[in-house]
This record gives structure tokens, sequence and C-alpha cells, in this order.
């Protein structure tokens, strides 16, 4: 194992070491002539994207398009293929944080793309949406775009938030800007992206927004890096200086004299080191501290793709990842180590040769084994070298068996932890991942980034290892099936079985309104019905539903689910489709045929909205002659006017005649005759008696009290008032007047036809006594006649009648009434 | 005894609802900092009065309260919260005054707080409007809220209306209050409904427990629901209530628990009315509210001397220790003193209304005779629409005679139509369509069902001094929502024993949902044979406060073993019924 570290390389004081990954001599990746490419790798041993560079002349086989990008895995593989002939002149592509790729043309439009080549959307990024310009200069990183256009505008767009693209400062004609960066938004102290520039002038500038800048005076700049801590930038003066400052310029922390041109490269190995490439030279320098360096000299051009902890370097042959060595890896194979890892190590080695050293070795460090153990995990880990991982693992191994308290969980997560990243990293997959990276982005994200890749089978295994719940792996998994499966007309059945399949067998729960929006996105009307039927929720169903105008589908689910919100979201659309002449009346009323529900809610709605054409329309089609009959009554109680008031009744009356009502007929039409009688009436009155809304007893009331009695009995005959009724308005009338006289004479008439009781009762109403009493001898029923008498406090003539009835009880009755009567009229004189 | 919920566990918890609410109302608040005004649908200032009080609202920063009618009205605040039922005719309301409030401030924030739940046709009016964008669109669920000990309510919604135009759109909202009640007290554990809206709302619970239900809510703190569709029985609101607290809703009318009394009633002078709460925190009040008027009486004198006696004590008492018991014990009865020096004021008052020769004793006797063996009293009827008599008691009466002869004849039924019309005028001819779709006034055809039920079901029984019936609440007359409820309970086979009743009789239909499966059930209810079980009963259209008395009057009984909360979208009697189905303008 000494041979190991003595290939490593000293910067300062740290080691540095290159790991080979990938060998792709044999690979897609292989045929690139890699010089005369554009390119941009993805983080996170993401893909990388290789387009035919313009100001190149370099000779491609003739399988590369010079319209294409080339998208590979960093194992070589081709994954996608993008023609950007649509795209127009593309000035520079990038990777967002989810392996989308970034597109930017040259007139300032942003075109995103899936690794395999589906173009998702297009941003246009422009001050106003008339003038655009065309692209300077542009930065792409993993959460937005800047450009600095022509015009001098700095635009700024945020990939992942709807918003239109922010403004920046413009940068006035006369400075040439040679290069920018980003500082992004989690490092920025205005919490959003900052925008370094360096001009030609020798400023060095960060735009914070449309208002406030800062510029620092230093010399003219060619090349601009901010580390990936985002703290400290290098950057690459006209006159060959590598200087590494803080953001802030306070402190200059590395110069470095290169004596030479401008790279073509200059990144950050890390965060404690810079990588200056010259492509021409082939030449990569790694520069560190006190004009320490390391020079590695390369045969052909290289790719250099950085990552947070190194960065990975492709060429024709191999993909390598250079980074510093870690510490436990250091500390077990640098040569002579005694740490306890080291020695663990070494133990296992023994161990391996059947020595029994190895036993001795363990004793030696047994007070240390565990931290030994630890260290040779993290080691495994860290490492791409399988047979070096396996050997490292065996060390931990061997020694967990001498420590039986060690921590067992600790010992299978991190195993666990390897066989995922191992897993990640095969040939087939290409996802280089650090163990540094994995722990930053985290597990859900490695699940999301392996969906990106469309590997989900992978994805799906991997939830189920680690006991993470599936549902949404699989969810993804229909998602795509449908979006990338080959169109065929009879592929619908065929792939909703698939997917229902694999959702059942794996009792999965899943969005189904997302899977057929997918579907439906897709042009798979058919497919998205079937699916969207399972999902149990109508406010997901409905929408859809519309939006695929299946609106008798969307009707029957919404009424089905009681919501009214649900049925008006149907109905609204089916109105607007109305108001658009989309559809004609005709059409929505079949459409709402035998859909009860519904109908009661449009004829609500229609009625709160006041649309009385629609509203007769839809009542006349379904003849509800009676609902008809009621608007229309409802609208004769609203009115004033008389000719719209008894022709409105006659229509009501027209339609209770159709309802086979004769009761309601008959009342609609007598209501018409009383208004124009009354009309009649106030004309003749000369408007001295007010008769409007009055009902037939007021009208003859009225007439009475006007002493009219005449007419009064004309309308009683008119509208068929019976004897008994009009007996009682009579009598009422005069008592409430207080007409005495006419009661008296009206009650002299005839024989009443209600008896005599009535009279004593309006007297007694009006609380008349005497004129009461002059009615209760009239009263045939002689019991009745006493009472009344009581009432009135006329104890002799209740007696006299008592006399007559010769009933001793009610004779007490009396004598027990007037008592009481004397105490209390002696009760009220006290 | 009123059911005394105190003692129970739920009544505890029945705050919470209350809590709950006002948190909501302190979060929408806490959306804006600074001085807010309150813009309110007018008919929800008294629902909100009930759950938010002054302090309250000091508390959120609510300084200046408006209801929103017609009239304008300007202010300096600039966060405006719009409190607003979703009624589409307040819309432009709103939308007139928010402009004009851009007018005078444009750095305005305003709210439009739907309650309880938005609207699709609101929001639709807004955006024609518009104002859509202006202002931000929020939900205030103000569900159900304790009117007393075991009443609850849905204060925010009267579900009257609702039977007539046969309009189901507040019955989701129903079943989503039910819903956030069992995430309080606990799934129930099983459904019993009747009628069809008790159907459709029982049928959205079942959907939403067998989905999204938590664990903490398998912890059922009442055991089951009962759903009362009001259209299944509309007579018994018609009939007059006989208790203590019915016939004061009859005659004064009770409102969120409390009376308006004109002073005179009380003893006093002056012109204005005195507003007294009755609720179950009323020591007499708790005693006297379901007891039958012509009980009242020798209670309410035996009361008098059992307080006068403890007053005596104090002659008695000698040592110091039985002077300091005495004193202990006088807050109390000082409470209980004032609140019988009330009720005999009010008792008085309500006999000379009801006592011999007056009209309604004589009305009283007219309705019990019509229900007791289906009288006649046509010339009666005839009589008080000549004496022009109040149209919402002719109406009562004249639907009471109709359903319990099975319709009225044709002559019959076309003469009292037309005898109504000419005197009340014209425009009842809607409020007699109205009560023909209710069903309440009908044409003679086929058989007389009342007859049936009254015989199965014993709607009539006039011994119910005797037998502690339910019939006393209507001296006489047993409500048949009641006897319904009380067949869950009487018979093992529920419904099902009395099937071909509602089914050919009621014209109806019914259910019954088990929720929690059998064996977990015996488990529970192995611990709950101590306790009596608990019981939700959602009248969905009303309920009166007679068949709330009927409701605590079973649970007293002696071999009963339920309670009863009872829940209702708003509390009902027969002149509120009858008015429902006046045309828009008479109400």
């Amino acid at each position: 194992m000494s041979t190991y570290s003595a290939s490593w390389d000293l910067l300062h004081n740290i080691k540095y070491y290159k790991q080979e990954i990938y060998r792709l001599e044999e690979t897609e990746l292989s045929q690139l002539e890699l010089s005369g490419f554009l390119y941009a790798g993805s983080k996170n041993g993401g893909p990388i994207a290789f387009m035919v560079d313009y100001t190149k002349a370099v000779k491609q086989t003739s399988m590369i398009l010079s319209n294409r990008i080339y998208v590979f895995s960093s194992s070589g593989k081709l994954l996608g293929e993008i023609d950007t002939k649509d795209c127009g002149k593309v000035v520079d592509i990038g990777w967002d944080k989810e392996d989308r790729l970034i597109c930017v043309s040259l007139d300032s439009i942003i075109h995103i793309f899936s690794m395999f080549g589906d173009e998702l959307h297009s941003i246009t990024v422009s001050k106003t949406s008339k003038m655009t310009s065309m692209v300077n200069l542009c930065k792409i990183w993993d959460t937005g775009v800047a450009i600095l256009n022509e015009a001098g505008d700095i635009l700024v767009a945020d990939l992942f938030k709807k918003k239109s693209p922010a403004l920046y400062k413009t940068i006035p004609f006369e400075k040439d800007i040679y290069d920018m960066d980003i500082i992004p938004a989690q490092f920025s102290n205005s919490r959003q992206p900052e925008v370094l520039l360096c001009s030609s002038t020798g400023e060095l500038i960060t735009c914070v927004d449309f208002e406030s800048s800062v510029e620092y005076a230093i010399e003219p700049v060619v090349k601009l890096s901010l580390s990936p801590s985002g703290k400290i930038l290098a950057y690459f003066t006209k006159n060959g200086k590598l200087v590494v400052t803080t953001l802030k310029h306070d402190q200059i922390l590395l110069q470095f004299d290169t004596k030479g041109s401008c790279p073509t490269k200059l990144v950050w190995c890390g965060t404690d080191s810079i990588l200056c490439y010259w492509e021409k030279k082939n030449l990569l320098l790694m520069i560190g501290p006190n004009d320490t360096y390391v020079q590695y000299q390369y045969g052909d051009t290289i790719c250099l793709v950085p990552e947070i902890d190194g960065i990975r370097i492709i060429s024709n042959q191999t993909c390598e990842f250079l980074s510093r060595v870690p510490d436990v890896i250091e500390s077990i194979f640098e040569i002579g180590s005694d740490s306890p890892g080291a020695m663990l190590f070494e133990a296992n080695q023994c161990f391996e040769q059947m020595d029994s050293r190895a036993d001795k070795i363990i004793r030696v460090i047994k007070s240390d084994l565990s931290q030994a153990i630890k260290d040779c995990l993290i080691a495994a880990i860290s490492e791409f070298d399988l047979e070096r991982q396996n050997l490292l693992i065996k060390a931990a191994n061997l020694g967990k068996t001498y420590l039986r308290e060690f921590d067992h969980g600790y010992f299978a997560e991190k195993i666990k932890e390897i066989r995922i990243l191992n897993q990640i990293r095969v040939y087939l997959v290409g996802i280089p991942m650090t163990y540094n990276e994995y722990k930053k982005i985290g597990i859900r994200n490695l699940i999301k980034k392996l969906l990106n890749h469309r590997n989900h089978l992978l994805a799906y295994e991997i939830t189920r290892y680690l006991k993470l719940g599936s549902d949404k792996v699989l969810e993804r998994w229909a998602c795509d099936k449908i979006r990338y499966s080959e169109r065929q007309a009879d592929e619908d059945e065929n792939i909703h079985d698939q997917i229902m399949k694999k959702i059942k067998q794996t009792k999965s729960k899943v969005s189904y309104v997302k899977i057929a929006t997918v579907a439906r996105d897709a042009g798979r009307k058919k497919l998205a019905i079937k699916l969207i039927i399972h999902d149990p929720r109508s406010s997901n169903q409905v929408p859809l539903l519309i939006s695929m105008n299946k609106i008798e589908m969307a009707l029957d689910e919404a009424i089905n689910s009681r919501d009214d919100d649900l049925i008006y979201l149907v109905l609204f659309h089916l109105l607007n489709e109305l108001k658009s002449l989309s559809i004609t009346e005709k059409d929505l009323f079949s459409k709402l045929k035998n859909r009860e529900k519904a109908i009661e809610l449009l004829i609500l709605y229609w009625k709160k909205n006041n649309d009385e054409k629609h509203l007769q329309m839809l009542l006349e089609g379904l003849e509800r002659h009676r609902d008809i009959a009621a608007l229309n009554i409802e609208k004769v109680l609203e009115s004033d006017k008389i000719d719209f008031k008894t022709n409105t009744l006659k229509r009501a009356s027209g339609k209770f005649e159709q309802d086979k009502n004769v009761f309601y007929k008959q009342m609609c039409e007598q209501q018409s005759k009383l208004i124009m009688v009354q009309h009649e009436l106030e004309l003749k009155k000369k408007r001295s008696i007010d008769f409007f809304g009055k009902s037939v007893n007021e009208t003859i009331s009225l007439l009475l009290q006007n002493r009219d009695q005449k007419t009064a009995y004309k309308i009683k005959k008119q509208f068929k008032v019976s004897d008994k009724r009009y007996w009682w308005i009579v009598i009422s009338t005069y008592a409430k007047n207080r007409m005495w006289e006419n009661l008296s004479l009206f009650a002299e008439s005839k024989n009443s036809p209600i008896g005599y009781e009535p009279f004593v009762r309006v007297c007694l109403n009006q609380l008349s006594k005497k004129e009461a009493a002059r009615y209760i001898p009239r009263i045939k029923n002689m019991k009745k006649r006493v009472d009344f008498y009581i009432q009135l406090e006329m104890f002799r003539q209740a007696s006299d009648v008592a006399g007559q009835l010769k009933d001793d009880n009610i004779l007490k009755q009396i004598q027990e009434a007037k008592e009481i009567s004397k105490k209390l009229k002696k009760k009220q004189y006290k | 005894m009123a059911l005394n919920l105190s003692e129970t566990q739920v009544l505890d918890n029945i705050q919470i609802l209350l809590e709950d609410i006002q948190n909501e109302f302190v979060k929408i608040c806490n959306l804006v900092k600074g001085d807010i005004a309150l813009i309110l649908d007018p008919e929800l200032s008294l629902p909100l009065s009930l759950c938010v009080d002054p302090p309250l609202l000091k508390k959120c920063r609510v300084t200046k309260l408006y209801e929103l009618k017609d009239q304008d009205f300007q202010t300096t605040i600039t966060k405006l919260f719009f409190y607003l039922k979703p009624r589409l005719e307040m819309m432009s309301l709103v939308a007139d005054y928010i402009r004009s409030q851009e007018k005078v401030s444009s750095s305005c924030e305003i709210f439009i707080v739907f309650v309880p739940r938005r609207s699709m046709i609101c929001e639709k009016e807004l955006e024609k409007l518009g104002v859509l964008g202006a202002a931000s669109l929020i939900e205030f669920q103000m569900d159900l809220l304790p009117l007393d000990g075991d009443i609850l309510t849905l204060p925010n919604l009267s579900f009257t209306r609702e039977l007539i135009d046969n309009d189901t759109s507040q019955l989701l909202n129903i079943a989503k209050s039910l819903i956030k009640f069992q995430v309080f007290f606990g799934k129930f554990q099983t459904i019993d409904w009747i009628g069809e809206y008790s159907g459709i709302v029982s049928d959205i619970l079942q959907k939403t427990i067998t989905s999204s239900f938590s664990k903490k809510m398998e912890n059922s703190k009442v055991d089951q629901l009962i759903i009362f569709d009001r259209r299944v029985d509309l007579l018994s609101p018609l009939v007059t209530q006989l208790t203590y607290e019915g016939l004061i809703d009859e005659i004064h009318g009770l409102q969120n628990g409390n009376v308006l009394l004109n002073p005179e009633v009380l003893g006093q002078r002056g012109n204005k009315k005195i507003r007294i709460p009755l609720n179950s925190t009323d020591p007499i009040y708790s005693l006297i509210r379901d007891k039958n008027m012509s009980t009242m009486g020798e209670f309410l004198k035996r009361t008098i001397k059992n307080i006068a006696e403890k007053y005596g004590s104090r002659t008695s008492a000698k040592t110091l220790g039985e002077l300091k018991d005495f004193v202990k014990m006088l807050p109390p009865l000082q409470k209980k003193h004032h609140s019988l020096g009330t009720h005999l004021s009010i008792y008085q008052d309500l006999v000379r209304i009801t006592g011999g020769g007056s009209v309604l004793k004589k009305r009283i006797e007219i309705e019990l005779g019509m229900l007791a063996d289906g009288e006649k009293h046509f010339d009666y009827l005839k009589e008080l629409i000549y004496r022009e008599e109040d149209i919402n008691i002719v109406l009562r009466l004249l639907c009471i005679q109709s359903i319990v002869i099975g319709g009225l004849k044709n002559k019959q039924f076309d003469f009292f139509r037309r005898e109504i019309v000419h005197t009340y005028g014209f425009e009842h001819v809607v409020t007699l369509t109205n009560l023909e779709k209710l069903g309440l006034l009908k044409k003679k055809e086929g058989g007389n069902t009342f007859n049936s039920l009254r015989k199965n079901l014993k709607l009539f029984d006039d011994n119910f001094f005797k037998t502690n019936d339910i019939s006393l609440v209507h001296s006489g007359y047993a409500p048949l929502s009641i006897r319904l409820i009380q067949k869950l309970f009487d018979n093992k086979n529920g419904w099902k024993s009395i099937d071909d009743l509602i089914k050919n009789n009621l014209g109806t239909n019914y259910g019954s949902i088990e929720l929690v499966p059998k064996e977990k059930k015996s488990q529970n209810s192995k611990i709950q044979n101590f306790t009596k079980k608990l019981c939700l009963v959602f009248f969905i259209g009303g309920v009166t406060y007679a068949e709330i008395s009927a409701l605590r009057i079973l649970s007293q009984r002696e071999n009963s073993n339920v309670e009863f909360i009872i829940a209702t979208t708003n509390m009902l009697n027969g002149n509120q019924l009858i008015r429902t189905s006046f045309p828009e303008k008479e109400k």
C-alpha cells in the first residue's frame, strides 16, 4: 500500500491526489475531439454537455453535427442529443441544480432541456417586452442565469421562481467587461444573487441590485472565479498574475505570477487551491499559498467540472477526480503512519495472511479501537477504488469483532451509505458523487437526482432499502412512463394497465391528478381520463376534466361530490363558453339534461343575477310552468306599475293553466281584476283614497270607511265574497272606526248570518261596553249572554237571564263574580 | 332536572369549540399590524357576538365596528376586514365600498372573510365587479357554537328557506362542522340518519371518515350521532309549545338564549325592554324550563317555601358554627331568590295570557282536539280568518288541520286558500304555494297517514303527568320527531322495527352506519356500562325548545342509559316556520 501515498502531491502543507473513476477508452465519449467543444458539467457527479465551439475550427467525425448538444454521463455514456436549431445561436450552456440543461441563445432567450433532450420551457430575458438585446456575456449557475447584454443591462433570471428577470444596474458602454461571476443568494449580504464583473479599465464591480453597486479599482482583470464557499475570490490579471482575496478586498490571501497568458479556465479545486488550465499547452497548474504549485501535463485536451470538494477531470481516456486527500485516508495510508486507523488496516493485512501479529497490533491500539474502526469506515466511503474500499471495510469489521460495544447502528448506517454510493457510481448509472456531496444534498435529493436521470428502478430500490416510502418515486415513474413512451393508438390502455398494476403491486399512494395532468399535457386525453377516475378527491378530478372538455363527466363528478362550488366551476366554464359563443344555449341545456342539481344551481345563479332571458329559456325548455309562474308572481310583488303588474299576472295565470292549477290561475285573474277595479276607483274618487296593494277585504273596508256602501257591496258581488265574511268585514270596519250608528243600522238591516256574538266582540275590542251591551240580548245562546253580562259587570241583567235558565250554578257563579268585582273596586279606591 | 353538563366530561370540552373559533378570529386579526375596522354582514352581527366579546375585540385591536348596509361610511383605519356570508347581494356593496375607500387612501389592506366558507359565485361576482385583486379572500369557519350546556347551533347558517327551495348547498357545511366536531371529540361510533338531507350528510361524513381520520380521533367521547331531517316532521314545530321555556319562546321569542321583556311583565316601569338571559346557569330556570305550564304553579310554591325555610334557619342558628354555615349558604340562596322572583313574574304573566277564557287557551284546546283524534274545526278556522287574526296563527292551525285529517277536501282547500288571499292579500299566494311545497297544506288524496302514525307511535297521550311521557311538552301531543328518536333506544331493532311506517307513512328513508368495528365497541362499552351513553342529535332545519325538553325528559327517565347533546342549524318555532314561506318582502 505504500505505493498509494507515493502518488500524492504536496501543495504547501496539503496533500492532493487524483483518483481514477472511470476508464473511458471504449465509450462513446472517447470519440469526441474535445478541443473543438464548448462544454459544461453538472455538479454532484451530474452529466456533461458538449457543443461544437463555433470559434474553433476543429475537425470532428462525421457523426457530430454542429447544431447539436451531446450529453454524456461521467462514465462516458451518451445520454441525450439536443437539437438546437430552433434555439438560434447558442452562446453558452450550463446546468441547474436539478440536472436540467440551460442553453442561452444570442437573442437573450434561455432554453431549458431535460438531460435527455426534451425541451421543458424557455424564458425570454429582456428589459421590456419589445426590446431584446444580444447577449454579451452570461453566467449560468445552479439556480439562475445572469446576462450582460450589448445595451449594457444586467438581467438576472431565477430558474425556480416564477417571476420576470430582475434588472440590475446598467454598465456604461465605454467599459469593456472581460468576465463575470455570481455570488449566489445563499452567500450574498443582500440575500439575492449579486453579480461580479471585471472591466478592462481595472475595476472590479459588484452589482447588488438595480440601484446599488460597489466598485474596487484594481488592475485590469481577465478572469474571475468565486470559491465554492462564496467568500473568497480568485482573479487572473491581464499581466499574468493570479490573485486570491477576500470578497471585501481587505486581505490578499495569495499572489502568484504565472508569467503566462490568460488561462482557458480558472477554477477552484475544493476551497483550498486554484487551478489554471491552458488548453493550448494542455497544462493544468494547481496553485497554493506561498508560491507553491503542482503541475499536471496532459497529452490532450481535458474538461474540468468543479465540485464542492474537488474537480472532475475528463479526457478521452479517463474520468478522474482531483481533490485533497481526506484526513482519514492520509492517516491510514501515509507511509509510516501509526494512527489507530493505519494500525487496524495493517492488522487486517496480517489477518488476511493468517499472521498472528494481527492480534498483537489490535491489542496495542485497543484503547483507540473505536476511533480506528470509524476511520476505516469513513475512509472506505471516501474511496472510489473498490478493492481498497473492500480492504478498509474488512479492517473495520475485524476491529468490530474485538469491540463488542461498538455502535452497531453506526456501522450498519455507514455500510448502507457505501452500498448506495457504489450503486450510483457503477458504469451504467455513472454518477460519481463524493461522500461530501452526498452528505450535503441528502438522500432525498439523491433520489430526486436518480429520478432526473430516469433511474427509477434504482431510486425505488434505494427507497425500499432505506424504508423511506416510495410513493413519490412511483408517481414520478408513472409520469415519465407517460411522457416518454412511444405514441401509439392502442398504447393508452396498455400504459394505464401497466401503471395501475405497479401501483397496486407496490400499494403506493400516488397523486392521480398529477399523473393524469401529465397525460393530458402529453396529449393523451383518453389515458388522462382513465387515470383521473382513480383519484378519490372530486376537487382534483373536476378541474382536470374541464380542462379536457369532458364536461358531462366533470358535471357528474361534481354533483356526486355534493360540493356546490365544484358544480359552479363547471357551470361557469359553460357560461364562459356561452358568452364567447363557443356553444349555444341549446348545447348548454342538453349538457345539463337530467342533471337536476346542476340545473337547480344554474336557476339559482340566474335568478340572483336577474338574467331573465336565460332563466325563462331554461324553465320553458324544462316545462317547469309552476316555477315560471312563481317567478312572475315575484316580479308582480316587486313592481308598482299597474300595466306591468297586470301583464305579468296574465303570464303567470297562463303558466298556472299549463300546470293545470285552476285555483292559482283564478287567483291571478282575480288579482288582475282587483288592480283594475282599484285603479278605476282611485280615479273616480279623485285619488282621495289609496287602494294600491290592498286586499279584497281591505278594499271593501276602505270603501265602507268612506261610506260608499254601494260600491263595497258591488265588490262583494264581483269577488264572490261570502255573506259571512262580508258581515265580518262590515262590523269590524264600523267598530274600528267607531261608526256606531252604521253598525246599529247594519244589525237591523237583515238577520245576521254570523249571529250577534261577533257584534259584541268587535265592540268590546274597542272597549265600548255601552255599544256591546246593545247586542247581547240578540245572542241566541243564553249561557253566552250571561257570560257577556258578567264580563261587562252587568250583574242584574246576568241574573235575569240566569233566572230564565233556572240554573243555580250559574246564579252562584254570578254571585262570586260580583263579589270579586266589589273587592277589586275597593282596592282601587284605596 | 335539566341535563347538567358541567358534571359530565363533555361540557368542559364543549368550550373548546368556542375557544377554537376565538383563536381563529385572533389569527385572522393578526394577519395585519395596527388598528382594525370590522365591517359585518348584518346577518352576522348576532352570530359573531356569540363568540367574539368586546374584550377580545379590544385585544385584537379592533377599534371600529360597522355593519355593511346601503349607506356609506368612511373610516381612517386602513386595515379593513369584511366579514360576510357568501351572499351574492352583499358583493356589490363590498365592491362599492372598496372603490370609495381606495379613493381616500391607496394603502388600504382589505380582507374579505367569508363565513363559514368561500363560494365560487361570490368570487365570480367580485371578479366581475373588478375588485377581486384589491382584497385578500379568507375563510372563517365559525362552526358549531355552544348555545347552552347541551345545545349547539350553527349560528352562521339558517336552514329554513332551504327546506322550501330544496337548496342542499349548506349540507356540505353541516357535514364539515360535524367533521370538525369529531376532531375534538373523537369519531362517532354509529350514525343513524333519517330523511333525505340526513342521508346526504351521513354520506359525506362516511366518505371523509374512511379517507382522512387521524389516530387522535379513535377515542370517541360521543358514542352516537343521530341526524334528523326536519322535513320528516314539520308538524311538531307548528304545535304550540307548552313547556315553560317553549311558551316563553312562543309569546316573547327567545333569541340566542335571551328574552326581551316588557318592563311591566317584571313589575317594573319604563318603556325600554329588559334583556334576561335564560340558560342552565340560572339555578331556578334549569329546574323549570322543561316543566309543563300546568305543573309549574305547584313547583314554584314548593321552591318558595324551601327558600323561605332556609332563610328561616337564621333564627334557629345558635352556635357560632351554625351561623357560619348559614352565611356560607347565603350567596347561592340569594341568587336563587333573585332568579325565583324573575320567574314568578314571568310565570304570572304567562298564566294571564293562557288562562281560562283567553283566546290562546281556546286555540290550544282546538289544537289538541285536532291532534288527539283528528277533529275538524273548520268553523273555528273560518272565524279566525274573519276576525283577521294574525296570519301566522291561522296558517299554523290550518296546516295542523290539514295534516291530521290527511289533507283538505277539494272544496275546503280552495275555500280556505281563497279566504286567505282575499283577507291577507295576494302576496300570500306565494306563502300558500310554499306551504304546499312543504306538504304542510294539501288536497286530500289517498288515505290518512297521520292516523296510523298516531296509533303506532302513540303520538297522543294525555296521561303524561303519571307516565312522565314526553307528550307533556305539548300537554298531550308527543312530538313525532322525538318519538322516532325514542324508537332507536326503546326497540332493539331501532327504526327497522317501524320500517313500513317510515317508508310508507312518512314517505322517507333512513339508515344506520357502524363506524367502529363491533369487537372494538364491545371493549369500549365494558367501561361505558357505568356511564350513560352520549348521543349527539343533529337537526337539519331547526328544532323547537319543546323538542329539546322532550329529549331531556327521555334521558331522565329511570331506565334511560343515554344523554343527549342537541345540535341544530337554528332554533325554530311555528311562527318562524310559517314565516319562512312568506314572500321575501313580507318577512
